[in-house]
C-alpha cells in the first residue's frame, strides 16, 4: 500500500511539474518575462563591448563646477595641452578605459602641471598615475569582474579619498581580475599622498568646455562609441557615428578632451586622446567635430553628458583672479550664527524666517569701513552652486556718517562702524551680543546650503579665510518652494523643517574649530569647498552677476506674492 | 465556371482599390502604407510631419534597433512638406528606429520646408530627389542606395549629412546647389557620380570620400574649402574646369588619373602627401604659389 502510494505521490508529482512547465510556456507573461530576461543577458553581453565605462554615472549629484566665470575674455583660437600629457595608453583588452582616462591621462598631468615636469618626465612611469592602481583599489561592488568596467564617480571617489599609486610601483602588467583584495599595502601607502581634492561636473557647451581648457584645465569625457569610431585611422575630424551593429548600444567609453581648434574641419574640433595605443586613430589620438561632440558623441544614455575637471589641490584649477585688493592685513572676521528658523507660526508668513548672528574680529587690526567690506548671507545649490542667491547682505563703508547704520530695506543695510580687534559687529554697534534679522526665503526647490560669509568681497587678507563662512546647513537641506518644512520628495519624512540651533557656547576656541566653516566632511567629502563658493562670490561679484542676483532679490522682495501667506 | 467568376470579381475589386490608391491624394495615404499600396501624388501640400516610423510596426531585428519595412512604391511630384519628413528616429537614448524602404522613393520637384531624417535608411528601388528644394536640414548618414540615386538640381538650404552613406549604383548631384556645410565623409560610390556643374557654397567635408569608379567635379566650383583628405579614388576622378577657393587634397589616394585642366584657384590647392597610380594631375597653368604638392 505504501509503494502505491508513494508510485502515486510520484506520479502526481510528475504531473505537477509537467503540468507547470506546459503553463509557462504557454502563458504570455512568463513568456515576456523570459523574453526580459534574455534581454537583460543581452545587455549584459553588451557591456562586454563597452570598453569600460558604464555609463550609469548619476550627474544629478555630482557638483558642478563654479568655473564658467572665469577668463571670460577673448578665448584663443585654438589649444593644444598634449605636451602635457604622458605618452598614448594601452588599456589592452581590459575594461579599464575610466582609471586610463582618470589616472594615467588626467592625474599625470595635473601633477606635471603642479610640478613642471617635462615631456621627458612625463614618459617616465615614476611620473605616471598607474591606471591598475586605481581600477584595483576601486571596491569590487562598483566594477565588473575581469577588469571589466566602472563608472567615472567611483573611480573619482577613489581618487579623491585614497590617492593613486604610481606607474613605477604598481605597472600595467598581470592585472589579473583587478580584485580589490589583490591590493597591496605598499600601493596604498604611496596612493595616499597623491590624492586629488575635488572634481566637478562641467556645462555640455562650447564656451565651458573651451575655457577650461585654456585655462589648462583638461576634461575627462564619457562617450557612447559606434562601429566607425573601432576603426578609426586618419587625421581627419570625426562627425558622425555610424551604426552600432558590432560596438552594441551601450558602447561606453572614457577618454579626454586635451585642446581645440576652431579652423579644424568643417566646424572647429576637439583634441582627444584615447587609450587603444598610438595605431589606433591619428596617433592614439582623434580630431572630434564640435557639433558632433555636443550632438551625439558626449553620452551617458539618458540624455546625459559627462565632462568633468578635476582639482588637484588647491589652486591648481583655475587659479583666482589676482586681482586681491590687498587693503589690510591683520583683519580676521568669522561669523557666528546662534540660530536661524521659520517665524510661520506667529507671523503666518510661510517663507519668512529669522537668524541670530554676530561677526567677531578675531585678527590683531581694526576692521575699518573705510575699506568697503560686506558680509551676505546666501544660499546656493548643493549640486549647482551658479544657481544661487542672496538672502540679505550688509555693506560697510562710510557713504553715511560714522557710527551710523541705515537698512533701506529688510535685506540691505548700510552700516558705518569700525570693528576693533578683538571686538565683535553688534556689541560694538548696540552693546548686545547679536542682531536678529528677518529674511525671505525665495521659492526655491531643491537642495541648498546656507552660509553667511563675512568679507564677501575678499577685501581683507585675512590669516585665516575660511573663518569667513558659517554654515547654518553643514548637511544640504530640501526646500520646497522656499519652504523648509515640506517633506523629501518619496522620503514620507515630514519632519524636514530648516531650524538651525548652535548649541555650541561661541568663544574663540569654537570660532577657531572651523566646524561650521565647510560643508566638506566625511559623508560628503566631494562637496564644494568653502575656498571655492568664497572664490566664486568674489568673482560673481567682480564681473557684476551679484548685483544682478541683488536686483532679482529686490524685485522679489518688493512683491506681494514674495511673502507667501 | 463559377471560380472562374468569383477570381474575376475579387480580381475586378483590387484592381479598383489600386487605382484608387495611385491617385490617392493623401487623407488615407497612410492607411495605405500600411497596406503595402503604391502612393503617387501630385501637388499637394501636407502641413504636418510625415514620419514613417509611426505608421507601421517596428521590428526589432537588432540590439535595441529596429526596423520600419516600408513595401510601398512611393512617389511624390511637385509636393510641399511644411513639417519634417523622417524615417528615423533615437528619440530614445535606447531605441534607435531606421526605416527599409523596399521599393523606389522618390520625392520629385518637392520642397521641404522642415528637416529631413532619412539617416540609416536602406532604399531599394530608385531614390529620385530631382529638383528638390531643402529649407531645413537634410541627413541621409549612412543610408543605403540600392539603385541609382538622383539628387541633382536639388538645392540644400541648410546643413546637409550623408556621412557613411553608401551608394551602390549611380549617384547624380548634377547642377545641385549646397547652401550649407554638405558632409560626405566616409561616403562610398559604388557607381559613377556625377557633381558636375554642382555649387558649394559652404565648407564642403569630403574626407575618407571611398569612389570605387570615376567621380565628375566637371564646372562643380568649391566656394569657401573643400577638404577632401585621406580619400580614395580608385577610377578617374574629373575636376575639369572646376573652381577652388581653398581645397584640400591631403593624403589622398588616386589610382585613377587625377584631372584640374582648366580649373581655377582663389587662394590655395592642396595636394600634399597624396599618391597618384596613373601620374601627378597638370598644374602647370596655375600660379604655383597657389598649388602646394609634396
Amino acid at each position: 500500500m505504501k509503494k502505491l502510494s508513494f508510485i502515486l505521490t510520484v506520479v502526481l508529482l510528475c504531473s505537477a511539474v509537467l503540468v507547470s512547465s506546459g503553463c509557462k510556456k504557454d502563458d504570455p507573461i512568463l513568456m515576456e518575462m523570459e523574453e526580459e530576461e534574455e534581454e537583460e543577458e543581452e545587455e549584459e553581453m553588451q557591456t562586454e563591448y563597452a570598453l569600460g565605462w558604464t555609463g550609469d554615472d548619476n550627474l544629478d549629484e555630482i557638483p558642478t563646477s563654479t568655473n564658467f566665470g572665469f577668463g571670460n575674455g577673448d578665448l584663443p583660437a585654438s589649444v593644444d595641452l598634449l605636451a602635457k600629457f604622458p605618452p598614448i595608453g594601452d588599456q589592452g583588452s581590459f575594461g579599464t578605459c575610466v582609471a586610463w582616462s582618470v589616472a594615467y591621462n588626467i592625474k599625470t598631468a595635473l601633477n606635471g602641471m603642479q610640478n613642471g615636469t617635462s615631456g621627458s618626465q612625463l614618459a617616465s612611469p615614476a611620473n605616471q598615475a598607474s591606471p591598475k592602481d586605481l581600477f584595483t583599489a576601486i571596491p569590487d561592488d562598483e566594477k565588473g569582474a575581469d577588469c571589466n568596467g566602472t563608472n567615472f564617480s567611483f573611480a573619482l571617489d577613489v581618487l579623491q579619498n585614497r590617492g593613486v599609486a604610481s606607474m613605477q610601483t604598481v605597472p600595467y602588467t598581470n592585472l589579473g581580475g583587478c580584485s580589490q583584495s589583490s591590493l597591496q599595502s605598499s600601493w596604498t601607502s604611496e596612493a595616499n599622498s597623491n590624492k586629488i581634492k575635488y572634481w566637478r561636473k562641467i556645462d555640455a557647451s562650447h564656451q565651458s568646455i573651451k575655457q577650461n581648457l585654456a585655462n589648462n584645465v583638461p576634461i575627462i569625457l564619457g562617450a557612447k562609441l559606434a562601429d566607425n569610431f573601432m576603426s578609426w585611422n586618419s587625421n581627419t575630424v570625426l562627425s558622425s557615428s555610424t551604426s552600432f551593429n558590432n560596438v552594441g548600444q551601450h558602447a561606453y567609453h572614457a577618454l579626454v578632451i586635451a585642446g581645440y581648434d576652431d579652423s579644424k574641419g568643417p566646424n572647429g574640433a576637439y583634441k582627444v586622446i584615447n587609450s587603444w595605443g598610438e595605431f589606433w586613430g591619428d596617433n592614439g589620438y582623434v580630431w572630434i567635430d564640435y557639433d558632433y561632440m555636443l550632438n551625439e558623441f558626449c553620452n551617458g544614455g539618458n540624455g546625459s553628458q559627462p565632462l568633468f575637471i578635476v582639482d588637484n589641490d588647491e589652486g591648481s584649477v583655475n587659479p583666482p583672479d589676482n586681482t586681491d585688493p590687498v587693503i589690510s592685513t591683520g583683519v580676521d572676521l568669522a561669523p557666528w550664527v546662534f540660530e536661524d528658523y521659520s517665524t510661520y507660526d506667529y507671523s503666518g508668513i510661510s517663507n519668512e524666517r529669522e537668524m541670530n548672528f554676530n561677526v567677531y574680529n578675531i585678527g590683531n587690526q581694526e576692521a575699518s569701513s573705510n575699506t568697503g567690506w560686506s558680509q551676505y548671507y546666501i544660499y546656493y545649490n548643493a549640486y549647482d552652486a551658479n544657481d544661487y542667491g542672496v538672502l540679505f547682505y550688509d555693506e560697510f563703508n562710510t557713504s553715511i556718517d560714522q557710527n551710523t547704520f541705515y537698512c533701506d530695506t529688510d535685506y540691505h543695510c548700510t552700516v558705518n562702524l569700525n570693528i576693533p580687534a578683538g571686538a565683535n559687529f553688534t556689541e560694538t554697534a548696540w552693546g548686545y551680543e547679536s542682531i536678529l534679522r528677518t529674511y525671505y526665503m525665495p521659492e526655491i526647490t531643491g537642495y541648498y546650503y546656507l552660509v553667511m560669509i563675512a568679507d564677501a568681497d575678499d577685501t581683507f587678507a585675512e590669516a585665516d579665510e575660511l573663518n569667513n563662512l558659517f554654515y547654518t546647513t553643514i548637511e544640504p537641506h530640501y526646500f520646497d518652494n522656499g519652504y523648509g518644512l515640506r517633506p523629501e520628495p518619496g522620503s514620507g519624512n515630514s519632519q524636514n523643517e530648516f531650524d538651525f540651533k548652535n548649541n555650541l557656547t561661541m568663544n574663540q576656541q569654537e570660532l577657531d574649530s572651523n566646524i561650521f566653516n565647510s560643508a566638506v566632511n566625511a559623508n560628503r567629502p566631494n562637496a564644494y569647498t568653502p575656498e571655492e563658493i568664497k572664490e566664486f562670490i568674489k568673482r560673481e561679484k567682480q564681473n557684476g552677476r551679484l548685483a544682478s542676483k541683488v536686483d532679482v532679490f529686490a524685485q522679489q522682495g518688493n512683491s506681494e506674492p514674495y511673502k507667501q501667506k | 465556371m463559377k471560380h472562374f467568376l468569383v477570381y474575376f470579381i475579387a480580381l475586378f475589386i483590387m484592381g479598383c482599390t489600386t487605382q484608387k490608391a495611385e491617385n490617392n491624394m493623401g487623407a488615407d495615404m497612410e492607411e495605405l502604407i500600411q497596406k503595402g499600396g503604391n502612393i503617387l501624388i501630385k501637388g499637394k501640400t501636407f502641413e504636418s510631419e510625415l514620419d514613417f516610423c509611426s505608421l507601421l510596426e517596428k521590428h526589432l531585428i537588432g540590439n535595441s534597433l529596429f526596423n520600419i519595412p516600408v513595401q510601398s512604391s512611393i512617389t511624390f511630384q511637385n509636393c510641399v512638406f511644411k513639417g519634417p519628413v523622417k524615417a528615423y528616429n533615437n528619440d530614445d537614448a535606447d531605441e534607435t528606429i531606421q526605416t527599409t524602404f523596399h521599393n523606389n522613393l522618390s520625392f520629385l520637384s518637392c520642397k521641404f520646408e522642415s528637416e529631413v531624417n532619412l539617416r540609416s535608411a536602406t532604399i531599394y528601388g530608385r531614390t529620385d530627389f530631382s529638383g528638390s528644394e531643402f529649407f531645413g536640414p537634410v541627413n541621409f548618414e549612412e543610408s543605403s542606395f540600392y539603385q541609382n540615386a538622383y539628387f541633382n538640381k536639388c538645392k540644400f538650404g541648410k546643413e546637409l549629412r550623408f556621412q557613411n552613406s553608401f551608394f551602390h549604383q549611380k549617384a547624380n548631384f548634377m547642377n545641385a546647389e549646397f547652401e550649407e556645410l554638405v558632409s560626405f565623409q566616409s561616403a562610398v560610390f559604388n557607381g559613377e557620380t556625377q557633381f558636375s556643374v554642382a555649387k558649394f557654397f559652404a565648407y564642403a567635408d569630403m574626407t575618407l570620400l571611398d569612389c570605387r569608379t570615376s567621380i565628375f567635379f566637371t564646372y562643380a566650383e568649391f566656394l569657401k574649402k573643400a577638404d577632401f583628405g585621406n580619400a580614395r579614388f580608385v577610377g578617374d576622378a574629373n575636376f575639369i574646369s572646376s573652381l577652388h577657393v581653398n581645397s584640400s587634397y591631403e593624403n589622398c589616394r588616386f589610382m585613377g588619373k587625377c584631372k584640374f585642366f582648366k580649373s581655377t584657384v582663389d587662394v590655395l590647392l592642396k595636394l600634399d602627401g597624396s599618391f597618384f597610380l596613373m601620374g601627378k594631375p597638370e598644374l602647370g597653368f596655375l600660379d604655383a604659389e597657389k598649388v602646394s604638392l609634396d
